[in-house]
């Protein structure tokens, strides 16, 4: 008997695993890393003296096959540019930065993952434990609907519980919204009973209430690249102006800090032209149903 | 489906042929067969030669994947996420590609990192007084599964890794510290206790016992019914059995045929031929008593590659057969076949590892220590125990084995 074994240096290997690695080793064999489990789990922005007045901000990276290679790119280079153009630029005071994994609830292992709020780049060492799952099934939508459920329930965040004001919360990947969320999916991912499924609409009332909420339409993604006329209908139909169109995934942080912008009220011409040349183009692309200013967004703008 | 199957059951202490039987009853049927693992988890070591030479030590996969056969892992085995995935590594560079379908049963329990610890600490603190335990978590993961609180199967696999890693935190953060203070163990070392704290090894196991869900389909017994030829492949040996082995030298599951009438039921198998399986002389591996042990083997045709010595079992110990023993173990055993409504069962007898002993094998009977020729060995056994058919292993291939006429 006993021709296997699980000895010392077994337990080495195991507990040690992800150091000595490179990050791709890691980023491929690892698994969902348990700090970033959603499973009863909730995240909190809390003001500190270093951050007196924060403002909460969430972005969800589809990290599925459908993605492909931008994926990886986006996740280990865009993710911590974003969080850095975020902190020059303070579009919003004391951003505090919560960066989600997206998969797909219906195939994947971890269809969600996410990192703590974070007030400066510390987020970075987070973002390196997130796991490029890059499963996705035959079905043309991913979780996006899973950060909006996760931070309607369980986030709280004193920029609106003190002082009224809403986050935001960006999503970003190339395939179409979700129908609905399944109570067996939220039992499995969040550990929470519903009594019913939840429809994607019943979800973005849910969070909208405590965020803004916008979604980041890759168009080089192989999804978007094929379907980009469907994606943008299903976005549009459920987001209305808040959907975002990146023509160049490089450029992910200039245009999530634009949107804010803008939301915040300046104007939208001034903001496209605040980049550099050939950045200026893709910003401008992706604010194009954005308002032009205060005035107009009270108008078009869906208000909840 | 015929509705008979095959159980093979070692009848000693573990390493009998069980392997080698089990091969040779699911060959014949190739890819149409399926094997039953009915007791113990990967701690075993059940080995398997083709006639053309590949060899592999079975642990988590049934015995007949050389052949093509399927598995099925009922709900009385363990199952063990790392070591099946070494397995099919093993597997793959034996020259076994693709493996053949691995069903698993939704109530089988599932090892965890955390039960292979406490089973290690816990030997480790038992010093001289050890129990043979082979140091893989097998029991540990029976005793943590009897609390609901804790107890995991492959059924709750199905949730996402999520889940599981929520599962896992609470067993190393809630019953590791109990289970470890009702052993008597008041603190385990530095070295244990980082890799208890260790996030990445629970990160590296919920993501293998993910793979594992992926590469396995749950079932229920049914599904044997999809198969030409049906062979329950026991685990361990009668001497080792729960109730019936010597305590505490014993492992945590029935070795006898009762598990495999349990699941035959269930499958709607009306008939069972039990193949007993022993060697032609005695060994055990492992702690705990072995009656007339002797200082070295037998014989020197002796060759045993797959019981190495290891830190926690030792070297691999001899003795004569015993067959009065032998006889009673086994009829003991086959009581409970007989006893089983809705299963007729036939007793048969397979010993191996006879081109071993050359012209003339020792045994004892009545007390007495007899010598004889191996083929009269045989038929004083079967005698013994009235077995239905004979068969006789002359190597450690299924071309090897005869059927001795009776």
């Amino acid at each position: 008997m006993g021709g296997v074994r699980w000895n010392e240096d077994d337990w080495k290997r195991a507990s040690a695993a992800t150091r000595g690695k490179r990050t791709e080793e890691i980023f491929t064999s690892a698994g969902m890393h348990p700090a970033l489990n959603p499973y009863r789990m909730n995240r909190e922005s809390r003001d500190s003296p270093a951050n007196p007045e924060s403002n909460a901000i969430i972005v969800g990276l589809d990290v599925t096959g459908s993605m492909g290679i931008i994926a990886d790119a986006m996740a280990r280079e865009g993710l911590g540019t974003l969080v850095e153009e975020i902190l020059k630029r303070k579009p919003v005071s004391d951003p505090h930065i919560m960066a989600c994994g997206i998969g797909d609830s219906w195939h994947d292992d971890a269809p969600l993952q996410v990192t703590q709020f974070e007030a400066d780049i510390r987020i970075a060492d987070q973002l390196k434990m997130i796991w490029l799952e890059k499963g996705g099934g035959g079905n043309s939508h991913e979780g996006y609907h899973l950060p909006w459920y996760f931070a309607a329930q369980h986030t709280q965040i004193d920029c609106f519980e003190k002082r009224n004001r809403k986050g935001y919360l960006f999503t970003v990947g190339d395939e179409e919204p979700p129908r609905e969320l399944l109570a067996a999916h939220a039992a499995t991912i969040f550990g929470d009973s519903l009594q019913r499924d939840l429809s994607t609409r019943e979800l973005l009332t849910l969070v909208s209430r405590m965020y803004h909420v916008f979604h980041v339409v890759v168009e080089e993604g192989s999804h978007a690249r094929h379907n980009l006329p469907a994606v943008l209908d299903r976005w549009h139909e459920l987001l209305g102006q808040r959907v975002l169109r990146l023509k160049d995934y490089r450029r992910l942080a200039e245009v999530v800090v634009s949107a804010i912008e803008v939301n915040e009220g300046r104007d939208r011409a001034t903001v496209a032209r605040s980049w550099s040349c050939d950045t200026s183009a893709v910003v401008a692309h992706a604010l194009r149903t954005q308002p032009v200013g205060r005035a107009q967004a009270l108008l078009g703008m869906i208000r909840f | 489906m015929r509705n008979t199957a095959h159980a093979v059951i070692g009848a000693n202490y573990g390493d009998e042929g069980k392997g080698l039987m089990t091969d040779y009853h699911v060959a014949p049927a190739g890819r149409e067969g399926i094997v039953a693992r009915i007791n113990g988890g990967a701690q075993a070591g059940h080995t398997v030669t083709t006639p053309d030479g590949v060899r592999h030590v079975f642990s988590h996969v049934g015995s007949g994947a050389l052949a093509g056969a399927a598995t099925f892992l009922s709900r009385h085995f363990v199952c063990h996420p790392l070591l099946f995935a070494r397995e099919v590594d093993a597997l793959r560079s034996a020259g076994v590609p693709a493996l053949p379908t691995v069903y698993v049963d939704d109530r089988a329990a599932v090892s965890t990192l955390y039960d292979i610890l406490v089973n290690q600490v816990a030997e480790r603190h038992r010093g001289n007084r050890r129990h043979g335990s082979c140091g893989m978590g097998f029991g540990e993961t029976i005793a943590r599964n009897l609390d609901p609180e804790f107890a995991l199967t492959a059924a709750d696999l199905r949730h996402g890794a999520g889940y599981l890693l929520h599962r896992l935190a609470a067993i190393r953060d809630g019953y590791v510290p109990r289970r470890l203070a009702a052993l008597g163990i008041p603190a385990v070392d530095a070295q244990a206790a980082g890799w208890l704290a260790s996030d990445a090894s629970l990160q590296q196991f919920a993501h293998a016992a993910m793979q594992f869900h992926r590469a396995t389909r749950q079932a229920r017994p049914a599904i044997l019914a999809d198969h030409a030829t049906v062979v329950f492949e026991g685990a361990q040996g009668l001497l080792l059995d729960q109730d019936r082995g010597a305590f505490p030298y014993v492992t945590r599951s029935h070795t006898g045929v009762r598990n495999a009438l349990d699941v035959a039921a269930e499958a709607g198998i009306a008939a069972l031929d039990v193949t007993y399986v022993t060697r032609a002389y005695l060994t055990r591996h492992g702690a705990g008593p072995l009656a007339g042990e002797l200082p070295d083997k037998p014989y020197a045709g002796i060759e045993d590659r797959t019981n190495v010595p290891n830190e926690f079992q030792g070297t691999l110990r001899f003795a004569h057969l015993d067959l009065d023993l032998l006889a009673r173990t086994i009829r003991t055993d086959f009581a409970d076949a007989l006893a089983c409504p809705g299963i007729a069962a036939r007793l048969d007898l397979s010993v191996s590892c006879l081109d071993q002993v050359g012209d003339a094998v020792s045994y004892f009977e009545n007390g007495t220590l007899r010598t004889a020729s191996p083929g009269a060995l045989v038929d004083r056994l079967a005698g013994r125990i009235n077995a239905g058919i004979v068969y006789t292993a002359w190597g450690p291939t299924r071309d090897t084995v005869r059927i001795r006429p009776r």
